[in-house]
């Protein structure tokens, strides 16, 4: 059964263009600006909306995103505020949604009932990077996602060995995130020393596409990883810049960023 | 450590990024390697001797026993190791694994310092470059620990994010680990963290129960009738329980920071607030707001402020094999200064909690039972906590006048 995100998909592959997967943090700066950011990233070009839902404490990220989800909290958003963003963007952006959050918001709130609740808001994906694929709980939801048509995606890194990649491309579907580097979120640090050997490896284990993320923040990041990577994800970039520009003018300088990336 | 109790527990495991997977494939290898290695064992021993002072004696209070008129306390102190606390044990047993490992860097995070001091320490011993992680509000609060760290060798990074204390910069040593763990090893100070750390900390530590078991036996010839420890990450209450699991009659007590009340940020109690969650890599129980989030701590002893708790005791308070107790800011305090004016004995605002929940009990005990209370560590540093807490003029005062000395 195909979602949103395989019909996005299908546009990417073998020559074609490079696909964007923009990050937002929920209730960053505030709740009103995010669905106006998801709209900008939109109008710019972007093909898929990452949702992070914030979390007090997210271990994959660096400095930039941990304090866009502190500012977020403060404001007093909350995880359903997250899932009602991702419905608005499939719906009325026709841009389709991948969450991400960290385990406890989801076995907190209970696998199944999570699973729906990302169903019933049109969300395609979600991505949970400290949710390993062989743990209880990681091996509960792919099941409760499969069941509802959504796609778990699996986050990779550079240092994966033979057997595990092969065992997590097995059972993956949607697309694949490798990380650019092992360490965290961030923009301004440098792509992994053996990034191309190792994504081509991850290419020869999977036949679905590459979505590749951390530290991507110009078009000439994403023709870097353009012989092997189908998506590039831009997430720590686009919080930069949201601290860099003045309020009146945060929109449309996400735009114009989307829109050169995509050049 | 055997497969089937791994699977059998509920909590643990190792819940990592990807980036981790790896590293901590690396140590569970090697930590399992060494465990079968003799000369791993007689040298892990030999520094616990020679460079720690182990044994660490089984003190009879023999004061405070009478001046409770019930069962008869032991004090077991763990003060007594090399830089004043329990944590030396697992720092020394991690940093042989790191040795093997051929790593050249040690990190870890710490919230009152006595980690941090014990593996400044073991890295200057062993010749390793040293990191230390600290909350922005710990750094501050623990000054001379910081300066320790420092003459030790050590970096301390002040972690800026979140509350700025023990959970933050456990985060910020995992991120650091993360992009660097090819040449870094991470200290983790506690019982916790994903997979394998628990239990090879626990081992490292069960070396206390071990200990009390045969000086219960030389003193009372029998086995203790009530274990009674603090339990932040819980490391020195699982090292001094561990021996004692499957002795039934043993009755194991954990104490957790009571703080200032009930309420959730006002304490530490994951037994009455705590719920199962999954946080810096492994599955527990822990404090959390209705979200989700991981929830605010207090406890005037850094030690014991932490949300979460070792999945190994988590798993045998849910078995009802360990009771979790709490004690008060204000109770831990007097059972700290009864302790030094009955018994000469200064312990940490930690194992006070220990020791508050123990006079509480003795009393109401048989002349016969044997409670033994793990010290976990010596109050020293706990100099300028105290002060504070107890307001002490005098002590203000000399902290005045110090500033004036020192401009001069
Ligand atoms: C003296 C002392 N006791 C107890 C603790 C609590 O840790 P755990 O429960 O892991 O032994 C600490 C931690 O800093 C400590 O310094």
């Amino acid at each position: 059964m195909k979602n949103n995100l395989d019909r996005t998909i299908e546009k990417f592959g073998a020559g074609k263009k490079t696909g964007i997967m923009a990050h937002l943090v929920t209730g960053y700066p505030t709740l009103a600006l995010s669905k106006k950011i998801a709209q900008s990233l939109v109008a710019g070009g972007a093909d898929i909306i990452e949702i992070q839902v914030p979390f007090s404490d997210p271990m994959a990220d660096g400095p930039l995103i941990v304090e866009a989800c502190q500012k977020s909290l403060d404001n007093g958003t909350k995880v359903k505020d997250s899932f009602a963003l991702a419905a608005f963007v499939d719906k009325t952006l026709k841009t389709p949604v991948v969450l991400m959050t960290y385990a406890n918001i989801v076995i907190h709130m209970g696998i199944e009932k999570f699973c729906d609740e990302c169903k019933k808001h049109k969300i395609s994906g979600v991505i949970v990077p400290d949710l390993p694929h062989d743990s209880k709980e990681g091996e509960e939801l792919k099941k409760q996602a499969t069941r509802k048509g959504i796609h778990l995606i699996y986050v990779l890194s550079p240092a994966i060995e033979k057997e595990r990649l092969e065992k997590i491309s097995r059972q993956a579907t949607g697309f694949l995130y490798c990380t650019s580097r092992q360490g965290t979120t961030g923009t301004g640090k440098r792509f992994a020393s053996d990034l191309h050997s190792y994504l081509k490896r991850v290419k020869k284990s999977s036949h679905l596409p590459l979505a590749v993320g951390f530290g991507i923040s110009s078009h000439k990041d994403i023709k870097e990883i353009k012989p092997e990577g189908d998506i590039a994800v831009i997430g720590s970039a686009v919080i930069d810049l949201i601290q860099k520009t003045p309020t009146q003018n945060i929109l449309k300088t996400i735009e114009k960023f989307v829109v050169r990336l995509n050049q | 450590m055997k497969r089937k109790e791994k699977q059998k527990n509920t909590y643990g495991g190792a819940y990592v990024p990807e980036m981790l997977v790896h590293a901590l494939k690396e140590i569970e290898i090697e930590f399992e390697k060494a465990l079968k290695d003799t000369q791993f064992q007689k040298k892990f021993r030999e520094l616990l001797h020679s460079y720690s002072g182990r044994p660490t004696p089984l003190i009879y209070a023999e004061n405070l026993t009478k001046h409770f008129g019930g069962g008869k306390l032991y004090l077991k102190n763990e003060g007594a190791n090399h830089t004043g606390a329990h944590k030396i044990t697992h720092c020394l047993g991690q940093a042989l694994i790191a040795k093997r490992l051929g790593k050249k860097e040690l990190i870890a995070e710490t919230g009152a310092g006595q980690h941090g001091v014990a593996t400044a320490t073991v890295a200057a011993k062993f010749g390793f470059k040293c990191k230390i992680f600290m909350g922005e509000v710990d750094i501050a609060r623990q000054r001379p620990n910081v300066f320790w760290m420092e003459q030790l060798g050590a970096e301390v990074i002040s972690v800026s994010s979140g509350s700025k204390t023990l959970k933050d910069a456990v985060n910020e040593a995992l991120k650091y680990w993360m992009a660097h763990s090819d040449e870094s090893y991470y200290v983790i100070g506690s019982v916790l963290g994903p997979h394998p750390y628990p239990e090879m900390n626990r081992t490292f530590q069960s070396i206390i129960g071990e200990e009390i078991r045969e000086q219960t036996r030389k003193a009372e010839k029998k086995l203790p009738d009530v274990v009674v420890a603090c339990v932040g990450g819980g490391s020195n209450a699982i090292g001094a329980f561990y021996d004692f699991v499957k002795e039934k009659g043993v009755r194991l007590i954990g104490v957790e920071a009571g703080g200032i009340g009930k309420r959730v940020g006002e304490n530490a109690m994951r037994k009455e607030n705590g719920s199962l969650g999954i946080f810096q890599g492994y599955k527990s129980l822990f404090l959390q707001t209705s979200e989700g989030h991981i929830a605010p701590t207090h406890s005037v002893a850094a030690g014991l402020d932490y949300p979460g708790m070792g999945p190994e005791l988590a798993t045998l308070f849910r078995e009802k094999r360990v009771e979790l107790q709490s004690a008060t800011d204000k109770k831990a305090v007097e059972a700290c200064l009864l302790t030094a004016k009955y018994e000469g004995v200064i312990p940490a605002l930690e194992s006070s909690h220990a020791l508050a929940y123990a006079y509480k009990i003795l009393p109401k005990l048989s002349k016969k039972e044997v409670v033994v209370v793990n010290v976990s560590g010596r109050g020293d540093k706990d100099l300028f906590n105290l002060t504070r807490y107890l307001n002490h003029k005098e002590f203000k005062k000399f902290l005045a006048e110090e500033i004036q000395r020192y401009e001069k």
